[in-house]
């Protein structure tokens, strides 16, 4: 068998020709029937903002499973996704030590290469940098350079892959604008323990993103920053997710971040849930109840994927977020947010995406936070990403509306 | 079976180095503040009339400031007066303090906060207010 790509790349081959002619157009009237109830939902509730890297599903990839060990996505790549990211989504790179053909690339896309590690083995390092242009606007412009994350992490795993163990240590820099002489250096965003018995059962335990709406990676997405589920808002815990061929189902317990002080800790529930209503097109929901000590947190969400033809897609989350302080006799807040993120793909391994996101931290305040902007994103090889976003920034009170800000992000994004 | 006896010692020195560096893995992360907040506003006696003054004051820069200069940034953290007086805040004289002139304007600058608008008569008077009332 030597020199025959592996299974695995044997199957991602296949289902990337049979995604060129996957299109049915059978099915256009129930998929205009979908757009139409999303349509009306928006108008009805003046639908604020959505966002999504879920943006996977313009391949005909539903779930989360099919490339990251996580089933709700993130974290270290299976040998699946690492090698459908070099056959599939990077473009074929200029330097050709990984190999010319896309078996080759696959074969190459372990951690080191073509070298195979034993099965039961898996490291993954990354870094992720950026390099900040903001105040376009006004001709004066600020740069800065941020390194935001660099980890390293293994998964061990078993029984083909159906009990794994993974985790991650990461060099976390202070947040932008701290003051904090103390603040940490080191952080773990990872570290879990899955059983899966049967295909469509996954029970797991650890520290994790918790389980709700869209994971997207844009961390400063209001989906993410405003609702608790940023670059460092992982939980212990332990969860179920049901798996199926027509969706997914995640209930999340969550203890809190057992590294924190224990009033800090936010405990509670999760649950979030896909349904897959026609090819390509998926519908969620997502509750989450949570409390610390000093403040109660009662989030919703919708959200949406749809895939359109290869590699094109928009993703979308609506929702709110009930804030009650638990200590004081303060008002509680009702905020909400919205994300929308189209991309399309020009060519293999570039990708042009437009995002838009809306959100009021307090509904009562009449002040609306928008974000938008296009984004190209680069992946000139399986293990380099580069991604160039232009965000314009807009703050709109009750009676006065403050001009654009502009910004742009180029980013380095390494992952080995 | 080879595989789990293989992974079983891996999986343990993973737990125990994970375990041995827990103290050093304290994440900065949405709610690393909320004690520091939350006691703080509990802490404000509403029934006097400085404390009256501040709560009225953070009401508004909870309404206008902290979207942009909140805990997602942590720029910007209002717990209590002693977070203001010093460099933004002159305790007494809101015509000399930094942050009433960053909100106001001044005869040689305009108001430069909130960014592209200012705040309302109503919101300049409660800051005010509550700068001149401090001692």
């Amino acid at each position: 068998m030597k020199g025959d790509p592996p299974v695995e790349l044997r199957v991602i081959l296949g289902n990337t020709r049979r995604m060129r002619n996957r299109l049915n157009f059978k099915r256009l009237k129930s998929r205009s029937l979908i757009l139409g109830f999303w349509f009306s939902f928006f108008l009805f509730f003046d639908a604020r903002n959505v966002h999504a890297y879920p943006n996977t599903i313009g391949y005909g990839y539903g779930s989360c499973t099919t490339c990251h060990f996580n089933s709700n996505g993130n974290g270290p790549l299976t040998d699946y996704g690492r090698a459908l990211f070099a056959t599939a989504i990077a473009a074929k790179p200029w330097i050709q030590a990984f190999g010319k053909t896309d078996e080759e690339l696959g074969s190459s896309s372990g951690f080191l290469g073509r070298l195979q590690l034993p099965s039961l083995i898996r490291p993954f390092m990354g870094f992720r940098g950026m390099a900040l242009v903001s105040d376009i606007e006004s001709g004066s412009l600020s740069t800065r350079v941020i390194p935001m994350d660099l980890h390293a992490g293994m998964v061990l795993k078993a029984f083909k892959d159906r009990v794994f163990l993974s985790g991650t240590a990461a060099y976390s820099p202070p947040p932008v604008g701290s003051s904090e002489s103390d603040s940490p250096t080191w952080i773990t965003r990872e570290h879990i323990l899955v059983v899966r018995p049967w295909k469509w059962l996954e029970v797991g335990a650890g520290l994790t993103d918790v389980a709700f709406g869209l994971r997207v990676p844009e961390h400063p997405a209001f989906i993410r920053s405003w609702n608790g589920l940023s670059m460092n808002d992982q939980s212990h815990g332990a969860w179920m997710t049901w798996s199926g061929r027509s969706g997914q189902l995640t209930v999340h317990g969550l203890t809190g971040n057992f590294l924190q002080a224990a009033d800090l800790r936010q405990k509670g529930v999760s649950a979030t849930g896909e349904i897959e209503v026609a090819e390509k097109i998926r519908l969620g929901a997502s509750a989450m109840s949570t409390t610390n000590d000093y403040r109660g947190r009662l989030l919703g969400a919708i959200h949406s994927r749809i895939g359109f033809t290869e590699g094109t897609s928009v993703i979308a989350q609506v929702g709110v977020n009930r804030e009650s302080p638990v200590l004081t006799s303060l008002d509680e807040t009702l905020g909400e947010t919205f994300f929308l993120q189209s991309t399309f793909l020009l060519k293999r391994g570039w990708n042009l995406l437009f995002s838009f996101e809306q959100g009021t931290r307090d509904v009562l305040s009449g002040v609306q936070y928008f974000r938008a902007g296009p984004t190209l994103q680069v992946f000139p090889m399986q293990r380099l990403e580069f991604r160039f976003d232009l965000v314009a920034s807009r703050l709109m009170g009750a009676e006065q509306v403050d001009p654009d800000r502009i910004a742009l992000q180029s980013q380095l994004h390494l992952s080995l | 079976m080879r595989s789990l006896l293989l992974s079983a010692p891996l999986i343990l020195m993973s737990l125990a180095l994970l375990s041995s560096a827990c103290g050093e893995f304290e994440p900065t992360n949405s709610f690393s503040q909320d004690q520091e907040l939350y006691q703080a506003i509990a802490a404000i006696d509403t029934t006097t009339d400085a404390g009256a003054r501040f709560s009225a004051a953070r009401d508004v820069f909870e309404r206008k400031c902290t979207g942009c200069h909140g805990l997602v940034s942590h720029s910007f953290h209002v717990y209590e007066e002693g977070d203001f007086v010093g460099y933004y805040v002159t305790a007494g004289d809101s015509g000399s303090s930094r942050l009433y002139r960053y909100l106001k304007g001044s005869g040689l600058s305009p108001a430069t906060m909130p960014e592209g608008a200012s705040l309302s008569t109503e919101d300049l008077e409660t800051l005010k207010d509550w700068i001149d009332g401090l001692e």
